[in-house]
């Protein structure tokens, strides 16, 4: 099964997981998406995410000047994200067990 | 000091990366770009410090950690939801230009093809910063040239055409819009915020090369605009006078001499007050002459002294119409006079006969009448002769010694 493939459709809910358990950056999103198994993820992708959720409405975001270097744009989750995060979840859920399902009754047969 | 340095060039390294990026999503309206890349540069820096530290002093490749700046960008293009600008045009173009961009893409695929483009390319690459340097130039003639014309704050500036700039204040100049240039070249100072700004820079400096370079290679025709030298305008010496006699500012090919009674003399000799002899042709007899009132064309032939030698001052001149001497002569030696057959003769003259000249009375200088017949032994038999002392008066004088100039 390639990764990157399933990653693509699944790469919104993950980052909207990831936001809504803290604000972050664009690379501590990415690092923690890392940290947590998905280590196919690529930056740009990330970032371009992150970006689409935003402008759709599901993310706020604000700029932390940083002491040393270029500032950094934080993400946060708002209740449009969150409700979003919900459904997905419930879809990933659902479609998870029902490829679970399909798997382990072949394996079994 | 190492750790800083490396640092310092990390940070040069991801910013050269990150506007290399935002050049490739130069078809993008600024705002987009800017919302796509807003943070990139921390971002990449943070994930370069997090990745294996690099070898002390090795410089930072930012590609070889992220890919080339073009997939970085297709990718976050890609999972942004913006669809790449080739695969759907912000506007269809007409079917015509569709075709011919098509055949230049497929023209451009066939020459990317050959095995010389890459390292042209590269080399191309290598030497952007001339670009941004010449492209400096160009904008330099052109201020100088904006200056010029409008002859706005000619007296601060004092342009140059030559492009080459020979004040401190043009040094100024141009160094100013090198670093503007090259700054904006590496995406900095405002090029980040306008991705295409670097991009417009150049096709206008391109379009203007034809402009300025006629401009400055015309300036070899002017002096400086301004100049602190002023120029003084001194008379220029006067046109050497050519040779010949003229009269009322028209050259005279023949002379006639008439005697105080009016009539014509012949070979009369006719000298300056220097001695030199006055010659009214200076081209040998080769030349034709317009006679005033006289149909064709004359030539004219010398006169010869005892000694054989040719005098060109002997009037009037003779001659004959042109088509008279025998110009294809095969026996010619090389003088006109052995090319006419015929006799030479007096060219018309002006009038057969000059009015006369009034004798001078008697008693209006007493001393004079009393004193003639003394002096000029020849003149009591004139009796209308000129009173002066002098040679005989009537006939061909004949001095005995022509000086020879």
């Amino acid at each position: 099964v390639d990764t990157t493939q399933l990653l693509k459709g699944v790469l919104d809910v993950a980052v909207l997981a990831v936001v809504a358990q803290e604000d972050g950056y664009g690379y501590d999103v990415v690092r923690r998406l890392r940290g947590a198994g998905l280590t196919d993820v690529g930056d740009a992708s990330v970032y371009g995410t992150l970006r689409r959720l935003y402008s759709q409405g599901a993310l706020t975001s604000y700029v932390v000047p940083s002491d040393e270097g270029p500032h950094r744009k934080y993400y946060g989750i708002n209740d449009q994200g969150r409700a979003m995060l919900a459904a997905q979840r419930g879809d990933w859920r659902t479609f998870a067990g029902t490829m679970t399902r399909l798997l382990d009754e072949e394996g079994a047969a | 000091v190492n750790g800083t340095k490396g640092q310092a060039g990390a940070r040069e390294a991801v910013h050269r990366y990150a506007a290399e990026v935002r050049r490739q999503l130069g078809d993008l309206p600024p705002d987009q770009v800017e919302d796509l890349t807003d943070g990139l540069e921390a971002d990449l820096a943070d994930a370069l410090a997090d990745g294996p530290p690099t070898e002390e002093g090795a410089a930072v490749d930012v590609a070889a950690r992220f890919g080339s700046p073009g997939a970085y960008a297709r990718e976050l293009r890609a999972a942004a939801g913006i669809p790449d600008g080739a695969d759907a045009p912000a506007k269809p173009w007409p079917e015509r230009v569709q075709r011919l961009r098509a055949g230049a893409a497929r023209a451009g695929a066939t020459v990317r093809r050959q095995p010389w483009v890459e390292p042209v390319a590269s080399a191309a690459t290598e030497l952007r910063p001339l670009w941004w340097v010449a492209r400096a130039w160009i904008g330099y003639q052109v201020m100088m040239w904006l200056v010029i014309q409008s002859d706005l704050l000619l007296w601060h500036i004092r342009p140059e055409r030559d492009g080459m700039p020979n004040r401190a204040l043009h040094w100024v100049l141009l160094l100013g819009l090198v670093i503007i240039s090259v700054q904006w070249g590496r995406g900095r100072w405002g090029a980040g915020q306008l991705p295409r700004l670097s991009r417009w820079v150049t096709v206008a400096a391109l379009l203007l090369v034809v402009p300025v370079g006629w401009f400055t290679y015309e300036s070899r025709f002017y002096g400086p605009e301004v100049s602190d030298v002023r120029y003084v305008e001194v008379p220029a010496a006067a046109p050497v006078p050519e040779d010949g006699v003229w009269v009322d500012g028209m050259q005279v090919s023949n002379l006639f001499v008439y005697d105080a009674d009016g009539a014509p003399l012949s070979d009369v000799q006719v000298y300056d007050d220097r001695g030199r002899a006055v010659r009214t042709t200076t081209d040998d007899g080769w030349g034709a002459y317009e006679l005033p009132g006289v149909r064709g064309t004359w030539a004219f032939v010398p006169a010869h002294d005892e000694d054989g030698r040719r005098r060109w001052n002997v009037y009037p001149l003779l001659g004959a119409p042109y088509e008279e001497f025998d110009w294809n002569a095969p026996n010619a030696t090389g003088t006109v006079e052995d090319l006419l057959p015929t006799e030479p003769r007096v060219p018309p003259r002006p009038f057969a006969q000059a009015p006369a000249v009034v004798p001078r009375a008697a008693g209006e200088h007493g001393a004079p009448a009393a004193a003639d017949p003394e002096d000029a032994p020849g003149a009591g038999v004139a009796g209308t002769q000129d009173q002066g002392p002098g040679p005989a008066p009537s006939g061909a004088p004949t001095p005995g010694e022509a000086p020879v100039p």
